[in-house]
C-alpha cells in the first residue's frame, strides 16, 4: 500500500473526527498535537481506520501506536498479511 | 507497625474493589455502571482483563500499585501511583483505550455520556507522580495507613491527585498532607444525570 495515499484516507477520518479542516497530516503526528484530539475522539478514530480498512487492532497494537506513522506501519502490515 | 510492598497478581481482587469503591467516591453512584451498562461484577471481569495486559503508564496497571499491610499481613489499604507520560502516552489515553477495547460497542454506543464526563477532565502533567484510586478498607479506616502510604508513595517527589470536590474527608487528608488545590473543573450536568459523584473535580498537587 502507498504512504500516501494512506495518509490521505487518514487526512479525511480525522478531520472528519476531531471537526478540524486541513491538518497536515506528518508521520510524527499525534494526539498532543492536534486540538480536540483527546482520549475520546482517538478512539472514535480507531474504530473509523478499523472500518475503513476492515481491519482490527489488538489492544497491545493500541497502545504501542504512539503517532500516525506507527499507525501506518499497522495499516500496512495487517493488509498485506 | 506495617508492611508496605508493590502488589503481585494475587492482589487483582484487592485493586478491582480498591477502583470500585474509589471511583464511587463515597456515594452509592458507580460511574462505569452509570456510563455503560454494567454491573460491579462485569466491571471486575473487565479490569481483570486490563491487568493481564500489563499496561505501563497509566493507574490500571497492577504493577503500578502500592499496598499497605498490617502486622498481620493483611491488607489494610492501596493506591495507584505513576510517572505521567513515562510510557510515551498519556495515561488518559492509554486507560481509555484499554477500557474502550474491553468494552467494545458499549463504549460506541455511549459516547454522548462520555462527551459530558469528559469536560471536567483535568490533564496531568508529564513527568509529575500520579496518585489514584487511594482506598481504604473499612475496617482499617482512621488507623492512619493512607496518610503512611501518602507519604511512603510522594516522599520527595512533584505529585498529583485528582477527585471529586465533595470528597471532604479525602480532600482533608490530602490538605493535611501538603497538597493544595490547583485546578477545578464542572459541569452541573453530570450530576443530574449521575455519571459522577459530584458535577466537579479538582486537581490537588504538591511539590517534592
Amino acid at each position: 500500500m502507498d504512504r500516501e495515499i494512506i495518509k490521505n484516507d487518514l487526512k479525511g477520518i480525522f478531520e472528519e473526527v476531531v471537526s478540524t479542516p486541513n491538518i497536515e497530516i506528518t508521520e510524527t503526528l499525534n494526539a498532543e498535537l492536534v486540538d480536540r484530539w483527546d482520549s475520546l475522539t482517538h478512539l472514535t478514530m480507531i474504530a473509523k481506520v478499523e472500518e475503513f480498512y476492515d481491519i482490527k487492532f489488538k489492544l497491545k497494537e493500541l497502545i504501542g501506536m504512539k503517532n500516525v506513522g506507527d499507525m501506518m506501519n499497522l495499516i500496512i502490515s495487517k493488509k498485506s498479511a | 507497625m506495617f508492611n508496605i510492598r508493590k502488589a503481585q497478581n494475587s492482589d487483582f481482587d484487592f485493586i478491582a474493589e480498591a477502583i470500585i469503591e474509589s471511583e464511587k467516591s463515597g456515594s452509592n453512584i458507580f460511574p462505569y455502571g452509570m456510563l455503560f451498562d454494567v454491573t460491579e461484577i462485569e466491571f471486575k471481569n473487565l479490569l481483570f482483563q486490563i491487568f493481564e495486559e500489563e499496561i505501563e503508564g497509566q493507574p490500571w496497571d497492577y504493577q503500578s500499585w502500592l499496598i499497605i499491610e498490617t502486622e498481620n499481613g493483611e491488607i489494610a489499604a492501596g493506591l495507584s501511583t505513576w510517572l505521567e507520560g513515562s510510557a510515551g502516552m498519556s495515561s488518559d489515553l492509554l486507560k481509555t483505550q484499554s477500557l474502550g477495547f474491553v468494552l467494545g460497542e458499549k463504549w460506541h454506543n455511549n459516547t454522548d455520556k462520555l462527551e459530558l464526563v469528559s469536560r471536567v477532565n483535568i490533564p496531568r502533567k508529564n513527568e509529575t507522580w500520579q496518585l489514584e484510586h487511594l482506598y481504604t478498607l473499612e475496617n482499617h479506616r482512621g488507623k492512619g495507613f493512607m496518610k503512611q502510604l501518602i507519604e511512603y508513595a510522594v516522599a520527595g517527589k512533584n505529585a498529583e491527585i485528582q477527585l471529586i470536590d465533595n470528597n471532604v474527608a479525602a480532600k482533608k487528608l490530602y490538605e493535611k498532607l501538603g497538597f493544595t488545590v490547583d485546578i477545578k473543573q464542572c459541569e452541573p450536568q453530570i450530576e443530574r444525570l449521575q455519571l459522577l459523584s459530584g458535577p466537579c473535580k479538582i486537581k490537588m498537587i504538591k511539590n517534592g
